[in-house]
């Protein structure tokens, strides 16, 4: 299967299958997600370094 | 393409190499002392071997190309011998004793190659490549072992292992060969010549430019792009910062776990600069010991923190050394993971597989957020379960171990329905059914364990599933996009719905309600 069909799996379609198949077993939970902005923070500081890997001159 | 594996001998020789046989002496005797092939000698005789075969063979297929590209280099170039030598743990005496033997008596080949150069006074033997079966050593884990055809006297046999390459300063550096290494496991059934690699850099006769030289950092990732391969890869020297931030090793075991592998670049220090030896040096690994007695993840340099105090135990804490090809001394060595120090390391690639978007370390950052989140939401709900208790009380104190593996949906679902959890519970069979048509064909599974628990027992509290094929949105804290499912004991969560951020997630019950086996290798 080509990468732009594998893309559109989505965790809100694998809930619709299993509300559809497990309905006495299933509950909503709202959750307030923890610490998104440290993990956000060092996500993009790979980025940014690989980014800047660009501008590199080393030699191997 | 691996006409120069399989080949026809022009003639064979036999070595019983039992005393009194001298590896040391062979190696001066037919080919100058190299050290390189002293070290195959070396995991010849740990594996075993009782009989070496040496077959003169002609230059065929990439080692041909390789010829006509050091002639375009070097117009009086000359090959001036092709050996293959098989190493083999039967001891037998005649070449017609090969028609009985078998793939597992064989533990591994080296074929080498006798260069010279007149008017650079060059004269010299390398390990074209080589293949050695991994040692069954308790705790050594090869991710990609991948199996490799082989003639010996008109026979066809099979290796499993590792490709290594050797440079020879005419047409290959470090980097060429290192990327061979590691290309030779991604693409299936080709072999690799120097001459595409050198081509897609452009390092070309006309150019100017010298193999022996080496690769820039531009070059390697125009490889890796040509070859559609992923990476994500970082050059220390722009900021001596990330050393400690974003250290080395995450990465390299990112790519080991993951199977892609990854490279090393570092700057060479101590006698052999004054040897002219180039300043810089990269190698491929490839794999990993797992050491469950280790004091590191005990120690607070072992806690890996992503920033304002947030952080987990990385199952990297548990490897002694990273396994690798260094090409200047040869196949599968141990390096300890201190061993390079961070001040040396200069370059770090971690590799992906085919179509993922982005890394182990970025997976298990993200994965990071949803347990610390999903697990203190659920706690009330499931007071009387131990382990959900646990796994609060050690991410209550940052301390979960997290370890990214890179799995297909085939078998993650056939481990959810195989593997039972301490008491024996097996998850239901309808509700893995139901995921098979809702899942992508590969994931990023990150296993979530306890300390103690994952070392000892190999066991996990859960995972979190991320789907590797969606390209991160890197502006957003918390890109849902990527999350699939995560499994702590006694609950599944998907994503029910989202508003502003605000995700509600729909519970579904597990039959597994304590520890299950984490994923194993292939």
């Amino acid at each position: 299967m080509r990468s732009s069909k594998q893309k559109n799996f989505t965790s809100f379609d694998i809930a619709k299958e299993m509300r559809r198949n497990f309905r006495e077993d299933i509950e909503s939970l709202p959750i307030n997600m923890r610490y998104k902005r440290q993990i956000g923070r060092f996500i993009r500081k790979i980025e940014r370094a690989h980014k800047k890997t660009d501008k590199s001159k080393l030699i191997f | 393409m691996y006409e120069h594996r399989t080949t026809s001998n022009n003639s064979i020789k036999l070595y019983l190499t039992k005393a009194p046989f001298s590896s040391f002496s062979f190696v001066e005797k037919n080919f100058k002392g190299i050290y390189s092939l002293r070290r195959c000698f070396s995991l010849a005789r740990a594996l075993g071997v009782k009989t070496l075969t040496l077959e003169d063979i002609p230059a065929k297929g990439i080692i041909e190309d390789e010829n006509k590209e050091i002639l375009e280099f070097f117009p009086n170039y000359r090959c001036k011998g092709v050996v293959r030598l098989c190493f083999w743990k039967k001891e037998f005496k005649e070449p017609s004793d090969i028609s009985s033997l078998s793939n597992r008596h064989l533990i591994g080949y080296a074929i080498l190659k006798h260069d010279s150069v007149k008017s650079k006074k060059f004269d010299r033997w390398h390990i074209f490549e080589a293949v050695f079966k991994i040692p069954s050593t308790m705790g050594f884990y090869i991710t990609m072992p991948k199996s490799f055809k082989i003639t010996c006297n008109q026979k066809g046999f099979c290796v499993n292992g590792i490709l290594y390459c050797q440079q020879n300063s005419l047409n290959k550096a470090c980097a060429q060969v290192a990327l061979r290494t590691l290309l030779s496991n991604h693409i299936s059934q080709e072999d690799i010549s120097y001459k595409q690699i050198n081509t897609i850099c452009g390092i070309t006769p006309q150019s100017g430019r010298k193999p022996s030289m080496g690769m820039g950092v531009s070059d390697i990732r125009a490889v890796l792009n040509n070859f559609k391969i992923g990476f994500k890869d970082i050059d220390y020297t722009q900021n001596e910062r990330l050393r400690y931030e974003l250290p080395y090793q995450k990465f390299l075991y990112a790519g080991i776990e993951s199977g892609a592998g990854a490279l090393l670049g570092f700057h060479l220090s101590g006698p052999s600069i004054q040897d002219n030896l180039p300043p810089r040096h990269i190698i491929p690994f490839f794999g990993h010991t797992f050491n469950q007695h280790t004091w590191v993840p005990d120690s607070k340099e072992s806690y890996f923190d992503v920033g304002g105090g947030v952080g987990y135990l990385p199952s990297d804490n548990w490897t002694d050394s990273f396994i690798g090809h260094d090409d200047n001394f040869g196949p599968n060595y141990c390096v300890p993971t201190c061993h390079v120090k961070r001040e040396s390391v200069d370059y770090v690639v971690e590799l992906f597989n085919s179509e993922v978007r982005y890394s182990g370390v970025h997976a298990e950052a993200v994965a990071l957020g949803f347990v610390y989140s999903l697990v203190r939401a659920v706690d009330y709900k499931s007071s009387n379960n131990i382990w959900i208790k646990r796994l609060l009380h050690f991410t209550r104190h940052k301390k979960i171990v997290l370890r990214a593996v890179f799995v297909s949906k085939k078998r993650y679902l056939r481990h959810l329905l195989t593997c039972k959890d301490w008491e024996g519970n097996k998850e239901r069979y309808e509700f893995i059914e139901g995921l098979e048509d809702v899942l992508p064909s590969f994931l990023w599974i990150i296993e979530i364990s306890l300390p103690q628990l994952f070392p000892a027992n190999e066991r996990k509290v859960g995972e979190v599933v991320l789907n590797p094929y969606i390209k991160p949105n890197i502006s957003t804290d918390v890109d849902f996009d990527l999350f699939l499912l995560a499994r702590i004991p006694c609950y599944y969560f998907f994503l029910d719905s989202l508003k502003e951020n605000n995700p509600t997630f729909l519970l579904l019950k597990s039959n597994i309600t304590s520890h299950m086996p984490l994923i194993k290798h292939r």
